[in-house]
């Protein structure tokens, strides 16, 4: 196991050069010129070079590449184009608030839809099966942030009970502001991973095994959990790290409706006001945490498997 | 004669929709005497294995008719709840797959302890003691040290050890075994038969052996019941079965079975095949496969005649023939 | 979303019943006729926008700002005066473009990447799978944003981004299959009796492919929509005054305290559609490859 670890380990330091390399490409092949982009139409020729100067344009463009490569890992990004503040110092400020909300509705997402799932398993083709059926097909129509203003409305809007935006100052107050975007998101994850408990169980009670543990006496609960639920847990597994993938690109959808602080707004709004520096390390970040939670999903699914732990 | 452990009067499963059911068993009778050891022999179809499934009311079936009586008791009367508590306690099983029989995630120490702890061994200390002394029981080398082994990592026969070590570990009194060497190779068949021998002589267990191969059955049983199409057709102790069938179809079965004697003969074949469940209504369901056939077989299904005093089989030809006697009511 | 990651589905040898099939599978269950109608309305309207809707949907009106629905505003007005109805009926364009032009235009991309690399194999293979994975790993929706933060908004940056974005899916599956047809005899026939490669794989390896990639298509559809609704709410997609389902909502949540409609309207269009394809796709799926549903 240690081996697959290491081979694992190993095999993400391609993957993070790789992600960097089509960042770079990508934002090198964007048409037009970049200094027009950034400062607009009415900056002078000087204020351009300046600009060009500044951001290391004019350099061959390996070197670029080079730079940019090593920037990105040190986690250099420079100055913002609007505010000149600090980039990593904005990112530093507004990342925790996007990790908060998408852990959260991770949990809640897995809270909710989990046990949904093992209901509908465990009444197969009859009313709650249906119901989740049903559930899951709203689920994955619905877009997030639709139903992230719906929620605005009615909850913060018209009955006051949590704050219109914002991110929150202590652990309550955030607790507070987080739990209705992080309900949104959580919906939409709890269809997706009912669905998949509903299945997933569904295939592991019709094993072998289960017999077996029904044959040598054990009770109804104990067959469903901990023979049933606890292999199914593999397939779950794959499942809690797709849904903490789409759970953080949500975010960026939620920080917006909600008006919270997060990297995805930090983002969207550097898009607006063309902020060069700050897209580019918006980017580089969201594309390395993407890379590390596939990383942790397979180190995950490696611990939970003894198949593959002892052998 | 002992008396009966287990008693199955007139069993019939159905399963389907309530309406238009499908009977895969049909009119089911034989029985198991305390210590012995029966073995229920028939072609895949002969409803065997859902006959056995049945006794633990493991099926997804319904058992639509008759009794299953153990030790006294109607096991079809009990209510769900109080199945698990005679399961593994006083009536255990094992099965065929020995690899997708076991938990893959469980440790083998915790699945034989976990059949110690849902039967009353709350003492951690106790179970595993008691734990490696089954393993030990059954073969497994180096027991103590493998307690943390997993499934995978044993070999398909050391998992049937395994299977068999927890199923006896409470010492039930009644052990069914269904087909649980057909996916082994043969050499380690014989081992694991040979395991089964010795346990139900240390432990007094009953055992009732599920298997198509009657070279399996006449190595471990006693006495032998024959199943076809869902019914049984013959019952008699395993020298009178070998030497004396009187059902044609037990004749079909022992012809089938290779012999070194007649090693240049072409293997013998029952012609035509299994008949699928439930499809025949009316009269014996093996009349078309039968050299003995008179039109009454298509008529009327035959009761059990008398053949003697172990001695048992539904056929009206060879029963005519031999002066037979209808059995009673059930035996 | 119901989009599938499957790697292989099988090939399909051609089926004379398939439209049979389908036919049965779809009028059979209430919910894909249902299904079916949503999308042939939803078609129809944006088809006939410009004759349907009652109003321009950019004219403006200080008189009219933000009213509640009624008779002459069926949804209402929003905080610029424009009713809001037109709009939807003219972002039902939008979301249809989208919907249908970027699978159709990443299944091209993607079947041609997928099959080179799947036919040519080696260091080509090699080299484009590992981008095909990196890029698989990404949630839709991210990738999205991240080249779109690139790219920027407006009509062709949108198709270029969610082109882009289904553009690995495609792939992966064309791959897939390239390699099981490579197996194929008929494949070793045509290179002995001398055909040229790109004849060979025109010829002979697509068409065996092509099933798998049409029912893809049709099960992204919905994602390409919601998609494009959500990159039009971030502000990254249709770009204002044009409406598109996605950036009414957003102007609707600077205008929470004018005029709640907008939004309720917007995205309930948003998931009757995107429900409607979903169905629908599921449908063809379990018409065309019953194995791979659940």
């Amino acid at each position: 196991m240690t081996r697959y670890i290491v081979v694992r380990l190993l095999d993400a330091i391609p993957t993070i050069l790789l992600v960097l390399t089509l960042v770079f490409v990508a934002m090198r092949i964007l048409p037009g010129d970049p200094a027009v982009a950034a400062l607009g139409d009415f900056a002078t020729p000087e204020q351009r070079e300046a600009f060009r100067e500044q951001m290391g344009l004019n350099a061959p463009l390996w070197q670029q590449y080079l730079s940019f490569i090593g920037s990105s890992l040190t986690l250099d990004f420079g100055q913002s184009m609007i505010n000149g503040r600090d980039v990593l110092g904005l990112i530093a400020y507004n990342l925790p608030y996007t990790i908060e909300l998408t852990i959260a509705a991770v949990l809640l997402g897995v809270l909710m839809g989990v046990p949904f799932g093992v209901w509908a398993a465990t009444n197969a083709n009859r009313a709650p099966d249906s119901a989740m059926r049903g559930f899951s097909l709203i689920g994955y129509a619905v877009p997030d942030f639709y139903l992230g203003a719906l929620l605005l409305i009615v909850f913060s809007l018209n009955l006051g009970w949590f704050p219109i935006n914002g991110g929150g100052e202590g652990f309550l107050d955030r607790m507070h502001h987080v739990f209705l975007p992080a309900l949104t998101l959580a919906f939409i994850k709890a269809a997706f991973l009912g669905r998949l408990t509903r299945t997933a169980l569904l295939e592991v009670l019709g094993r072998d095994y289960i017999r077996t543990a029904r044959a040598k006496g054990a009770r109804e609960p104990r067959v469903i959990y901990r023979h049933g639920l606890r292999n199914a847990l593999l397939p779950l597994t794959t499942g809690l790290g797709l849904t903490t993938l789409t759970a953080l690109s949500g975010s960026v959808a939620i920080e917006l409706v909600f008006n919270r602080p997060g990297l995805g707004k930090l983002l969207i709004s550097a898009i607006a006001e063309r902020d060069y520096a700050v897209i580019q390390g918006g980017i580089v970040v969201f594309a390395l945490f993407v890379v590390a939670i596939n990383l942790a999903m397979d180190l995950v699914y490696v611990l939970v498997d003894p198949r593959i732990r002892v052998s | 004669m002992t008396q009966d452990l287990l008693r199955l009067t007139d069993v019939t499963v159905e399963f389907g929709p309530p309406k238009s059911p499908v009977r895969v068993v049909e009119g089911v009778s034989f029985s198991v005497g305390k210590g012995e050891s029966v073995g229920l022999v028939g072609e895949s179809g002969s409803g065997k294995s859902v006959t056995s499934l049945a006794i633990m009311r493991l099926i997804g079936g319904r058992v639509a008719k008759g009794r299953i009586e153990f030790e006294g008791r109607n096991l079809l009367d009990l209510p769900a709840a109080a199945l698990p508590a005679i399961r593994g306690r006083d009536i255990a099983m094992i099965f065929q797959e020995p690899m997708s029989s076991l938990n893959p995630l469980m440790t083998v120490g915790d699945q034989v302890a976990e059949a110690l702890l849902l039967h009353g061994w709350h003492n951690r200390t106790a179970r595993r003691k008691r734990t490696i002394e089954m393993l030990d029981l059954v073969g497994i080398p180096n027991a103590e040290g493998r307690l943390g082994a997993y499934p995978h990592q044993f070999s398909g026969g050391m998992r049937q050890r395994v299977m068999i070590a927890m199923a006896v570990a409470c010492e039930p009194k009644l052990l069914i075994a269904d087909e649980p060497t057909t996916a082994l190779d043969v050499t380690i068949q014989a081992q694991v038969l040979d395991l089964m021998k010795k346990v139900r002589r240390e432990l007094g267990m009953a055992i009732l052996l599920i298997s198509h191969d009657l070279g399996v059955i006449a190595d471990v049983c006693e006495r032998v019941v024959v199943m076809y199409a869902g019914r049984v057709v013959e019952e008699a102790d395993i020298r009178t079965i070998l030497t004396r069938p009187q059902h044609p179809y037990t004749r079909g079965l022992l012809r089938s079975v290779p012999r070194r004697s007649h090693e240049a003969e072409r293997l013998y074949q029952i012609p035509g095949s299994v008949p699928p469940a439930g499809s025949i209504r009316q009269g014996c369901p093996f009349r078309d496969r039968c050299e003995l056939a008179v039109p009454r077989c298509a008529e009327e299904m035959p009761p059990m005649f008398r053949f003697g005093p172990s001695q048992s089989a539904a056929c009206w030809v060879t029963a005519a023939a031999e002066g037979a006697t209808q059995a009673g009511a059930a035996a | 979303m119901t989009a599938s990651t499957d790697p292989v589905l099988p090939p399909l040898a051609s089926q004379p019943s398939a439209f049979t099939t389908l036919r049965r599978v779809i009028f059979d269950r209430p919910a894909t006729i249902f299904a079916l109608a949503i999308v042939v309305l939803f078609i129809l309207v944006a088809a006939l926008a410009p004759l349907i809707a009652p109003y321009d949907p950019l004219a403006q009106s200080i008189l009219d700002v933000n009213k509640p629905p009624s008779a002459a505003h069926p949804v209402g007005t929003d905080q610029f005066g424009r009713d809001v109805l037109s709009r939807l009926i003219y972002g039902s364009r939008n979301s249809l473009i989208f919907g249908f032009v970027s699978p159709v235009l990443a299944a091209i991309f993607g079947t041609t990447l997928g099959v080179v690399a799947g036919y040519f194999g080696g260091i080509v293979d090699r080299i484009i799978s590992r981008i095909i994975d990196l890029l698989l790993a990404f949630p839709e929706l991210l990738l999205a944003i991240l080249i779109a933060a690139v790219l920027g908004g407006g009509f062709w940056n949108v198709v270029a981004v969610l082109t882009v974005a289904f553009t690995p899916g495609f792939a992966r599956v064309a791959r897939a299959s390239t390699l099981a047809v490579k197996q194929e005899p008929y494949i070793e026939a045509a290179v002995a009796v001398g055909l040229r490669t790109p004849m060979i794989i025109l010829r002979h390896v697509v068409p065996n492919i092509a099933a798998p990639i049409v029912v893809l298509t049709t099960l992204w559809i919905a994602s390409a929509i919601r998609l494009e609704a959500s990159l039009s709410f971030l502000g990254i997609g249709t770009q204002p005054p044009n409406p598109s389902w996605g950036n009414i909502i957003r102007d609707g949540l600077n205008n929470l305290f004018g005029s709640p409609w907008p939004i309720i309207g917007a995205g309930a269009l948003i998931t009757l559609v995107v429900l409607a394809f979903n169905l629908l796709g599921d449908a063809v799926r379990d018409a065309l490859d019953p194995e791979a549903s659940k």
